[in-house]
């Protein structure tokens, strides 16, 4: 039988920052960085890998945070929409998304941002195709494609009209 | 999600105690991108959860004589990536980058993705195709089983209770054949196909020399047509025998109706797509 | 969602009529039925595991069986819960006893079953082919059963 209460010690880096957790098997990613650490930047919306919206970096890799459990992360960095940043200044995609209205309600933001910054860290000059194809896996409820491709776009120096 | 307990065995031997230890009360985990989402939805039930992400080398692509093996943790980005797959095995790495979104093919492995058996998936039609063989590990020993006895049923595969699929091996194809994957997904890129189709054929001076074709969404389990293949091997390619093998394909699957479409709808689109597969694997159209 | 499943089993009408009168033995003839027993109100208390790969629902209940001799009919109401899942299932299941000749007997049922909760997100199409493979394990169970 399963050992009631069992926790795992878990160590990570978030952000720059190690934590060392007791946190239980099930316990998913998302949680630990929203309840534990208390990193409330990133959302759970599907909560089935499929919208995106909890988005970190793992070792430099998206993943889907809900589908991630924290033991699974144990030993990894993680970068979270609160470590974009850097040194009180905010990242140029951050300045892009709210000078292009990137987002309405805001919910799938983080999410798109840190999704967006592993694709410039991993190619600095794509296509709009190529980020097309990239960001398909982050959904805007609020449809606000456009206007998150053109603020992507004007970072990455191409400006392409939206339709 | 209910709770329960997690190992994450730094070897293979140590990942067969606690399967022995544990039986049915334990599953496997890869990347978890399934299993996952099936725990939360109470669908699967563990006690224990055994990782199998610590043990080294499973995560490996490496070529042998008898074809390129790919670790069972290799995870589909890697696949995708890998300069190995490109070169040996490019209708692989074209098939793995067309699975889902990059961030699940950040955490999703080769080997987790065929256990899950789901008849939907994008790799299996085109490792049915390759010919590709499964080595599955027990504390006992180890067999190879190929891709194409492997899927039994709607995620009910051949691997024993105790086995592990550490690797999938690759047989490389002669330089002259060409291969194809097509893949039907009328709602969004990331969607699981309402049906797909991989070809692979050899041509020589108009005379179809090998044909295999396999498709995915269309029955129980991701299934290779033999009648289509008879039908062409060994024939002059045209259209019209194309029109006629790809007809076959309706009395040979067995699809479910969803919310991609009724069953009637999905054995036509798979007569559709199997017809274009095979067009464009030999050239026409 | 409704089911018919109709298979023969060798034996005549009235002695597949009497072997159904132990239910909880009839019930060992369903795959994944488990500790069938009377309940305290003339009905029955047990539970089905159903099993897609790994996914697994064990759904718990009751069933109450009602008989109609002359017609050679069996109705059977059943509802039951799967606590882990979240979800549940009632049903109404009918079999008919027809004589197909002097040695054999055709069952056929038909079922009209509900599912609640997350069972009914697994798709009914994949319930349904579960349910007639489920049927089909039965229909041999119970030959045998009765033959032996």
């Amino acid at each position: 039988m399963t050992i009631e209460g069992a926790r795992y010690p878990v160590s990570l880096v978030v952000n720059g920052k190690p934590h060392s957790l007791l946190t239980p098997a099930r316990r998913t990613l998302v949680d630990l960085l929203r309840y534990d650490l208390g990193l409330t930047g990133t959302k759970e919306a599907c909560g089935i890998g499929v919208c995106g919206a909890c988005t970190v970096l793992l070792d430099g890799r998206i993943v889907a945070s809900c589908i991630t459990l924290a033991v699974q992360a144990d030993g990894a960095a993680i970068t979270t929409i609160e470590g974009i940043a850097q040194d009180g200044k905010l990242h140029p995609l951050q300045e892009s998304f709210m000078k292009n209205g990137g987002f309405q309600c805001g919910i799938c933001t983080s999410g798109q941002i840190v999704a967006a910054k592993a694709l410039l860290d991993a190619n600095p000059n794509p296509t709009r195709e190529q980020v097309q194809e990239w960001m398909m896996g982050n959904l805007c409820r609020c449809t606000g494609y456009y206007h998150i491709l053109d603020s992507i776009m004007k970072v990455v120096g191409k400006d392409s009209p939206s339709l | 999600m209910r709770d329960f307990s997690y190992h994450a065995p730094a070897s293979l031997a140590e990942a067969h105690s606690l399967l022995a230890q544990y039986g049915d009360a334990a599953r496997l985990m890869a990347g978890g991108t399934a299993l996952t989402v099936m725990l939360k939805q109470s669908l699967v039930q563990a006690d224990h959860l055994v990782s199998l992400q610590r043990i080294p080398g499973l995560r490996r692509i490496h070529l042998q004589s008898d074809g390129l093996h790919i670790g069972a943790l290799a995870r589909l980005r890697d696949v995708e990536t890998s300069p190995l797959v490109k070169e040996h095995a490019p209708l692989l790495a074209e098939v793995y980058r067309q699975v889902a979104t990059v961030r699940i093919r950040n955490q999703a492995t080769v080997g987790g993705g065929i256990v899950h058996a789901d008849p939907a998936q994008d790799p299996p039609p085109a490792l049915l195709v390759l010919d590709a063989r499964l080595r599955l590990v027990s504390r006992a020993g180890q067999r190879e089983v190929p891709v194409r006895e492997f899927f039994l049923d709607y995620y009910e595969t051949a691997l024993r209770p105790g086995e592990v699929l550490t690797e999938v091996i690759v047989p490389l194809q002669t330089k002259h054949a060409r291969a194809i994957y097509l893949r039907y997904t009328p709602r969004t890129q990331d969607d699981y196909p309402t049906v797909s189709v991989a070809a692979l054929a050899r041509v020589e001076r108009g005379v179809c020399r090998e044909m295999r074709v396999a498709l995915g969404a269309a029955a129980p389990t991701a299934l290779r047509i033999t009648a289509v293949e008879e039908a062409l091997r060994g024939k002059r390619v045209s259209q019209a025998a194309v029109r006629r093998a790809a007809a076959l394909v309706a009395e040979q699957v067995s699809p479910l109706e969803d919310f991609r479409g009724s069953a009637d709808y999905k054995r036509d689109m798979a007569v559709v797509f199997t017809r274009r597969a095979l067009e464009g694997v030999l050239g026409l159209g | 969602m409704k089911f018919e499943h109709q298979f023969t089993v060798p034996a005549p009408r009235a002695a597949l009529w009497a072997a159904l009168q132990d239910f909880p033995r009839v019930a060992s003839c369903i795959p994944g039925a488990e500790e069938v027993r009377p309940g305290e109100h003339g009905d029955y208390q047990g539970s089905l595991r159903v099993t897609i790969g790994p996914m697994g629902v064990t759904l718990t209940g009751s069933v109450t069986v009602a008989q109609e001799e002359a017609a050679g009919l069996w109705r059977m109401t059943a509802q039951a819960q799967d606590r882990k899942v979240g979800g549940g299932a009632r049903a109404i299941i009918e079999a008919a006893l027809v004589e197909v000749d002097s040695r054999q007997t055709a069952l056929k049922i038909t079922a009209d079953v509900q599912l609640m909760g997350r069972l009914g997100e697994l798709g009914q199409p994949l319930i349904k082919r579960k349910a007639d493979a489920i049927f089909k394990e039965f229909g041999e169970n119970l030959a045998k059963l009765v033959s032996s």
